[in-house]
């Protein structure tokens, strides 16, 4: 047999209603016969004592005086109580056994030759009731009384047919009701399921169930339609998120690649920039160059034409034949003087071309030679001659002479450029009197310049950021942003070395770089 | 008092003695009628109330008395022995004097010849006494009389006027089970 819980609901509640109404009329019924029973064989059982007590009472002189007669006579008075059935007088004065003295009887039932024990007891469908017959506080014999419980049992027999004719009576109904009721009680949760069961294998979210009431089924149905009506609207945003989101990830795909081909133009304009601020430089350098050898050829020209002036004087004077030998002599010392001026300013002239041939020549073709790093750094301050002069800043080198790199000098000659530029740009922005101070120390396979100026420093907040691209405090005054971050590539890419940057408003910037004596070959 | 019952101890074992010895059938006919007789008297006892002179306590004695019947003595001796009648306890005495006879509730006179009952029983008159005798005669100042009826059994008739005269009062259930004359 299935378990309980497996059977169909439709059997359930045929089952809970005969249940119910057979429980109820049973326990009804066993309720009220069992009343009727204990109360009706109470009364009987009263009737039976004060009858029994009157007969005894009444006995006593017939019993005293041996009269029989008389003694069936007050025992026949029971006929009244059709129940009692029999009735036995017993003689037994002082302590002479019990002998059987008068009897009644409807059913021809013989009296027991003892009376039995005093009291009632039970018999097979009779309550015995036994009691002593007294007069004048003395036993004279016993009564013994016999009501049948016959009536009785019929009549709880008779209850328990009706009972059980009820019983089949309501089986009979629950049954029909149950039947009446399965199609109110099933027939929606069976749509239910057929729909449930539907909607799972079709995933239909569309469909609804019809609901004929407003019982729990009916709430059941409502709840079912609208969990299904949730479950459809969050199908629906849920494909409608997918599409968006295969959407989006389309969209960032493509701005990935946007931002990958910026990223490309950025490194490309970038480049381009770096390229542009070498040109800068460069023609920085060349107008320095112009200007810083425009005074020694300026002293040349000036020289040579004196001397142009003083040699046709003395050539019209020979020819007037008025020379003399004190204007020969002048012109001697004039042209010795006039010469040196202009060998000497000729030679400062080659040797600041020379200079700047070098500076030039290493920073735009990044060749990589031994150099010693005093005489580069003079060569480069040289080229900065022409920015400097302007001012009233000092500048201050501190370096062995014999320190010797093998290493790219035109990095060199950007890096300290681009940090003199700052100093002057920046630094020293509103500084009358700037001091810069270049200090280099040999260290163990690697020399650490410390270059430091006394300007206004950087502000906390901008330290982290000044080897960013494109980092500046002075957009559109000159400022590309790039310059550091020039010194900071070449610092750590072509040089291999690393820099650091300390700086205190108010106090000046510190720049502390480490660079081998033997820049990496494979630095490019 | 206490004398007459002794005599009366010695007097009980002879008739009982007698009856044995003599013709088997009939002297056990006579014992039982005896003995049932015996029965009576104590039971008449039972029925009746005397006036409140005549019992002096709720715990003094009944007296049944016998006069003229030595084997009555013996047998109601044995009848009442160890019973009481509410609280009262029975004494039997016999062979007394009529002046005596008097103070007794119950005395049976046993004595042969309805002359000789009568005269009994008329010296009782009016000391309260329930007078039980066995004359033929019905005319006597007894207030029960033994018979026997049709059937051998012993029965008793009442006569309440005596009764009343005596001021006896008899239960209704005395009455029930005798025959009641008046006169």
């Amino acid at each position: 047999m299935a378990p309980f819980r497996d059977v169909p609901i439709q059997r359930k509640l045929t089952l809970l209603l005969l249940l119910a109404s057979i429980s109820g009329v049973l326990l009804t019924g066993v309720g009220l016969a069992a009343y009727a029973w204990l109360t009706t064989r109470a009364a009987i059982e009263r009737d039976l004592a004060s009858v029994s007590s009157i007969l005894a009472s009444n006995a006593t002189a017939a019993l005293a005086f041996r009269d029989p007669v008389t003694a069936n006579e007050i025992l026949s008075a029971m006929q009244a109580k059709p129940e009692l059935e029999a009735g036995c007088l017993y003689l037994a004065e002082g302590d002479e056994p019990p002998r059987p003295f008068a009897r009644y009887s409807t059913a021809g039932l013989e009296c027991p030759a003892l009376p039995g024990a005093p009291g009632v007891s039970d018999e097979v469908s009779a309550l015995i009731s036994v009691q002593p017959v007294m007069q004048a506080g003395e036993r004279i014999g016993w009564l013994r009384l016999r009501a049948s419980l016959k009536p009785l049992e019929r009549a709880v027999a008779v209850q328990g047919g009706i009972m059980l004719a009820i019983v089949g009576f309501s089986v009979a109904v629950s049954i029909g009701i149950a039947f009446a009721m399965q199609r109110a009680f099933a027939g929606p949760i069976l749509r239910l399921a057929q729909a449930a069961r539907e909607v799972s294998q079709t995933r239909n979210y569309g469909l609804r169930v019809q609901a004929y009431g407003h019982d729990e089924v009916g709430g059941l149905v409502q709840d079912f339609n609208a969990m299904l009506a949730q479950i459809a609207r969050a199908d629906f945003e849920i494909k409608q998120l997918n599409r968006s989101l295969e959407q989006q990830v389309t969209e960032t795909a493509r701005s990935n690649q946007d931002l990958a081909d910026a990223l490309e133009r950025l490194k490309e304009a970038q480049r381009q920039l770096v390229q542009a601020e070498k040109m800068a430089s460069l023609g920085a350098l060349v107008a320095g160059v112009a200007h810083e050898i425009n005074t020694p050829v300026g002293v040349g020209v000036t020289a040579a034409s004196t001397l142009q002036t003083r040699a046709g004087e003395l050539r019209s004077q020979y020819e007037r034949e008025e020379l003399r030998r004190s204007d020969l002599e002048r012109f001697v010392t004039l042209a010795e003087e006039s010469t040196q001026i202009i060998l000497r300013n000729l030679q400062r002239a080659a040797d600041l071309i020379h200079s700047f041939k070098q500076v030039a020549v290493d920073q735009s073709s990044g060749e990589r030679r031994r150099f010693a790093l005093r005489g580069y750094i003079d060569e480069i301050l040289l080229s900065l001659r022409p920015q400097l002069k302007r001012t009233a800043h000092a500048v201050e080198v501190e370096c062995p002479d014999d320190l010797t790199l093998d290493s790219y000098p035109g990095a060199i000659a950007q890096i300290l450029t681009n940090l003199v530029t700052n100093s002057l740009l920046h630094g020293f922005d509103g500084v009358e009197r700037g001091r810069i101070r270049i200090a280099v120390r040999r260290q163990p396979e690697r020399v650490e310049l410390e270059y430091s100026d006394d300007g206004r420093g950087i502000a906390p907040e901008h330290l982290p950021r000044v080897f960013d691209p494109f980092f500046t405090t002075r957009r559109g005054v000159g400022g590309s942003g790039l310059g550091l971050h020039i010194v900071y590539n070449l610092v750590t890419q072509r040089l291999g070395g690393s820099i650091q940057v300390a700086s205190e408003p108010g106090r000046g910037t510190r720049f502390t770089l480490h660079l081998p004596l033997r820049a990496q070959r494979a630095a490019a | 008092m206490r004398r007459a019952l002794r005599r009366l101890a010695a007097l009980a074992a002879l008739p009982l003695a007698l009856a044995t010895a003599a013709d088997a059938p009939a002297a056990a006919a006579d014992e039982l009628e005896l003995r049932v007789k015996a029965a009576f008297l104590f039971n008449f006892a039972k029925f009746t109330t005397w006036p409140t002179a005549k019992v002096a306590a709720p715990d003094a004695p009944l007296y049944l008395c016998v006069q003229g019947s030595s084997a009555m003595g013996g047998v109601l001796q044995e009848t009442v022995r160890g019973r009481a009648i509410e609280g009262h306890a029975i004494e039997v005495l016999a062979a007394m004097r009529a002046e005596e006879l008097r103070d007794c509730h119950v005395v049976y006179v046993g004595a042969a010849g309805d002359a000789g009952i009568a005269a009994e029983l008329d010296a009782l008159v009016s000391h309260g006494v329930l007078s039980v005798h066995e004359a033929s005669t019905t005319q006597s100042a007894g207030v029960i009389r033994f018979f026997l009826s049709d059937g051998g059994r012993v029965r008793f008739e009442v006569n309440v006027t005596a009764a009343s005269r005596e001021q006896l009062v008899l239960s209704a259930k005395l009455l029930e089970v005798s025959q009641v004359v008046t006169r």
